[in-house]
């Protein structure tokens, strides 16, 4: 069965061997992309992508899903995410998968069987009856999992593979598994293996091979993954987006999607993330975005579909795109001088340190800077926070005081920066109505690290000293420095 | 103990469903059964917010997991790999016995700490925390946070002192005691307390009569030595005479706590079901919900409070009487399941799984299990009392309760326990302590420096920062303060 596999693949390459890529899909050979893969039809999926000469006509749209399910929680969510693409057009809504847009292509690592699979996803047509085998769709390749190889390899090769055989004017890669935000290179090069249970950051928990990826070598599998940017990278995983995990993945892609707080079970919608760009539902014209720049507009309406009906099942959920570019040239430089002038703000009366370090520790309403997992703070409340604390300080200080001034204005820069990197934001109504963010906007989207104890500062500051976001961290090496 | 638990089985036996959805009877330190004890008004009740404010206060706790702290309210359901949370090592100072009979050996079948944590109020945040004049008898106490900040507001403290109305200053509340002491003529602590009721007046029209500071109580309890008498100071203006009572050492040590950022350990979860669904048997269905098992609780209890000797706080989610309540003892006897009736000894309380033939919880049984024992332990714990000008304080004033649990335990092939299952759904699903030596201290005790000497004023160098530390946004006395009242109350 696996040399079969095998075969479909050989295939595809073959049909794509000594092809032209710069011809317009307007030619009668691209006439075919409109096809879905029909069973009765095709003798098996490598038939249909002889057919359809796929690498020969590229579509407005490759959507790439990484699902790394192999966590024993996850299978059952993965078949329903499957199920939403596969099934949304017979369960009465638009079609969610494949179409003469865009390919929807999968690659699906489970506890078991051994292996990962590629799978070409096609709506299912017919009554709704409960499907024997997920996906319905067509298995494109099963490949061996590499043993002994670094974790990122696998999710390298798929996305080089799927931008290769799919080409396509814009390209959306989802990272789907568990994650645990930030995650520094791991400096031997050795495979990184995790403790179950301990917080240790990453992405794609693989318990069959104990493995977790760095958040930089998922940057560098993504960036050797083609000539461009990803237009549209989605983190549908926990934690991902922080200064630092989003810091690192701006070098790979152009817009940016994912949950600052823990990503409920159930994730995205995909029956409604897929017809924004397969044609079914183009997304709406957007302020943050040029008319031209689809990619944005895709990238903007994904967050807000998690507040929709039926849209997210929990209501604990963060989520955001930002803009890339915006997050290194602007946000990035802007907390640096932030945290230059909250040292010179600590330095300039010792007091300082105690009304910010209780600040940590409150629960009152109106005062405290609720967190997320991993000691991760949403950088719009703690800006607004650290100014009450800087218009207080402006009141008791008697004689000009330059750190507190100082702060203000940094204060003000960083507050634009980080409008101009967040370009959409979805919050859950656990944290729209927690008392613990009264009077601010809650949360706006992007998170820093804010470890509360010197402890927590001590153990974890090495692995943050790498993050691009590492300027960040003076002024927490100030507010937690011994008297 | 034999008639307690067969009355007990005989009960479950008559309707077990009714049986699990028993409120357990709390009795006194006399046997006595006792009526109906909880901050919780009807209305309250009926409104379930005693599920959702014990999970705002349960979710605030915090555990350093290799350098990442994890509160309780971090752990959600998702896309993120998390910690098995009910594990007895996860609690306990120390992990010793972990089979029946390895207790039985070591005489652990009854255990009582030497001393009891000491009870004290859970200062309600609708009569202004420590702000409050508990001994003033025209101080309001009415159910309007606005009536009681009123009355303070027309009798500032400031005034008070100005006349040097001796008796007068007496009655003064533990807040406005402390900002005296201090010299802090803005009244941060005090003003402090006051905002703290004053959010939710304003932003609800009402201060829930619940919302309070036991989370800081419980702790404080037995990780502070009990105020035994009351301390006489002097304050920062070299004037003023200030007596501190025991009941006033012991508001400012429980607001220490409840603000100080301390980490905890902790067997259980988080239950917001108001409703939880329960299957044929009775029992619940939702995993977070029904934890702790019975195991881990048995496991916590005895290793806790037996070997280590050290208290732990219990939380019972379906029992509004049972809230952040510190251990005081326990005793337990042990029944043979399949019988239902009381037995002597471990022995004759072990039935194996296959001679278990009429188990009502087989359906929910660990594929592990070999065997199955039951138990009846009787928990007392501590509760809270009214402050008072008492000059004095000892565990004769501390009120303890103690409520019966009625479980199983599921033992391994080696006899080691490794669940179980509970016979009242009313239950502590939740235990917690601070590690062993934890002291809570605010970020200002870090500034001090020289120490505060008998029969003067606190030092000048410690002022400024106590000022900080009460006007900041985790209100609190600097421990250095408390930690020198409660000395001086002891010596």
């Amino acid at each position: 069965m696996r040399l079969a596999r095998f075969a479909w693949v050989t295939a595809l390459l073959a049909a794509s061997a000594g092809c032209d890529t710069g011809r317009s899909r307007e030619q009668p050979a691209c006439a075919a992309l409109a096809r879905p893969f029909d069973p009765t039809r095709d003798a098996d999926y490598a038939a249909y992508a002889a057919s359809v000469a796929r690498t020969r006509c590229p579509k407005p749209w490759t959507v790439l899903i990484y699902m790394a399910a192999d966590v024993e929680d996850l299978p059952a969510q993965a078949f329903a995410d499957l199920r939403e693409m596969e099934d949304a057009l017979v369960r009465g809504g638009v079609a969610a998968a494949s179409s003469e847009r865009a390919d929807v292509i999968v690659q699906l690592d489970l506890p078991g069987p051994p292996g990962l699979r590629r799978y070409h996803l096609f709506s299912r047509t017919g009554a709704v009856e409960p499907v024997a085998v997920v996906p319905s769709s067509p298995e494109v390749a099963s490949l061996p999992e590499a043993e002994g190889g670094p974790p990122e390899q696998a999710l390298a090769e798929f996305v080089a593979w799927g931008r290769a055989q799919y080409p396509s004017d814009r390209v959306m890669v989802v990272l789907w598994g568990h994650g645990q935000g930030w995650r520094p290179r791991t400096e031997t090069g050795e495979r990184v293996r995790y403790v179950e249970g301990g917080f240790v950051g990453g992405f794609g928990f693989d318990h069959s091979q104990g493995t977790v990826m760095d958040v930089p070598a998922v940057a560098a599998a993504l960036r050797g993954s083609g000539d461009t940017p990803i237009d549209v990278l989605v983190t549908d995983a926990c934690l991902m987006q922080s200064v630092d995990v989003a810091g690192t993945l701006a070098t790979a892609a152009r817009n940016l999607v994912g949950h600052e707080q823990i990503d409920p079970y159930a994730g995205l919608p995909y029956d409604r993330v897929i017809p924004l760009v397969n044609g079914q539902r183009p997304p709406p014209p957007h302020p943050a975005c040029r008319t031209d720049d689809e990619a944005c507009r895709v990238a903007v309406s994904l967050p807000p579909l998690l507040l929709a009906p039926g849209g997210a099942t929990e209501e604990t959920f963060v989520a955001s795109a930002a803009a890339a570019d915006a997050l290194s040239g602007e946000l990035l430089p802007a907390l640096a001088r932030l945290s230059t002038a909250l040292v010179a703000f600590l330095d300039e009366d010792r007091m300082r340190s105690i009304d910010v370090l209780a600040r940590l520790a409150s629960r009152s309403p109106g005062e405290a800077i609720p967190g997320f997992a991993g000691n991760t703070v949403d950088l719009g409340v703690l800006l607004v926070r650290l100014r009450q604390e800087a218009q207080e300080e402006a009141l008791r200080c008697a004689s000009p005081c330059p750190g507190v001034t100082g702060l203000l204005a940094a204060l003000d820069d960083s507050e634009r920066a980080l409008d101009a990197v967040v370009l959409t934001v979805a919050v859950g109504p656990a944290y729209a109505e927690d008392d613990a963010y009264a009077w601010t906007s809650g949360p706006l989207g992007l998170s820093v690290w804010l470890p509360p104890h010197a402890e927590v500062l001590a153990a974890r500051r090495a692995a943050f000293a790498s993050s691009p976001a590492s300027g960040w961290l003076p002024w927490l090496d100030r507010l937690h420095a011994a008297p | 103990m034999q008639e307690i638990v067969n009355t007990m089985l005989e009960d479950f036996d008559r309707d077990p469903v009714e049986a699990l959805n028993r409120r357990p009877t709390k009795f006194d330190a006399d046997g006595q059964p006792v009526g109906t004890e909880t901050v919780f008004s009807p209305w309250d009740l009926r409104a379930g917010r005693d599920i959702s404010g014990r999970d705002q206060s349960r979710k605030a706790l915090s555990m350093l997991d290799h350098g990442v702290l994890i509160r309780l309210g971090d752990i959600l359901p998702g896309r993120a790999p998390c910690a098995e949370a009910d594990r007895a090592d996860l609690l306990v100072d120390r992990l010793e016995h972990r089979t029946l009979a390895a207790m039985q050996a070591a005489d652990l079948s009854a255990a009582r700490l030497d001393e009891s944590p000491w009870s004290d109020d859970y200062w309600a945040l609708y009569l202004g925390v420590l702000g409050k004049r508990y001994a003033d008898q025209n101080f309001p106490g009415a159910d309007d946070w606005q009536e009681n900040y009123d009355y303070i507001q027309r009798h500032p403290a400031r005034d008070i002192v100005a006349r040097a109305d001796a008796g007068a200053i007496d009655l003064l509340s533990p807040a406005e005691k402390y900002d005296i002491l201090v010299g802090d003529t803005a009244m941060g602590l005090t003003q402090r307390m006051w905002a703290e009721g004053k959010y939710y007046h304003d932003h609800n029209g009402e201060v829930e009569p619940w919302m309070g500071i036991c989370h800081g109580w419980a702790p404080a309890s037995y990780c502070l030595p009990r105020p035994q008498r009351a301390v006489d100071v002097l304050a920062a203006d070299g004037r003023t005479r200030l007596r501190f009572y025991p009941s006033d050492i012991k508001a400012l040590g429980t607001l220490l706590w409840a603000n100080a950022d301390t980490v905890s350990r902790f067997v259980g979860g988080r239950c917001n079901d108001k409703k939880p669904a329960v299957d044929a048997s009775g029992r619940l269905v939702s995993e977070r919900c029904f934890d702790t098992n019975p195991g881990t609780f048995h496991l916590s209890v005895v290793n806790q409070i037996g070997v280590c000797r050290r208290s732990a706080v219990i939380d019972a989610t379906f029992d509004y009487e049972v809230w952040n309540q510190p251990i005081h003892g326990y005793r337990y006897a042990l029944f043979n399941p399949q019988t239902r009736r009381y037995v002597p000894d471990l022995a004759a309380a072990t039935v194996s799984r296959t001679a278990y033939t009429r188990d009502h919880f087989a359906a929910h049984r660990g594929s592990a299990a070999v065997a199955v024992a039951g138990v009846m332990m009787q928990l007392s714990y501590v509760v809270e009392t009214n402050p008072s000008h008492a000059l004095t304080d000892s565990p004769a004033q501390d009120k303890l309760r103690t409520a019966r649990y009625l479980y199983d335990l599921e033992l391994d092939a080696n006899g080691q326990i490794i669940g179980g299952e509970w016979y009242t759904n009313k239950h502590p699903d939740f235990l917690w302590t601070p590690p062993p030596n934890t002291r809570a201290r605010t970020p200002a005790d870090a500034l001090l420096s020289g120490s505060w000497a008998a029969g003067t004023p606190v030092p000048e160098g410690w002022r400024r920062p106590a000022w900080r530390a009460s006007d900041s946004a985790s209100p609190s006395p600097l421990a250095a303060i408390v930690e020198a009242l409660i000395e001086r109350s002891r010596g």
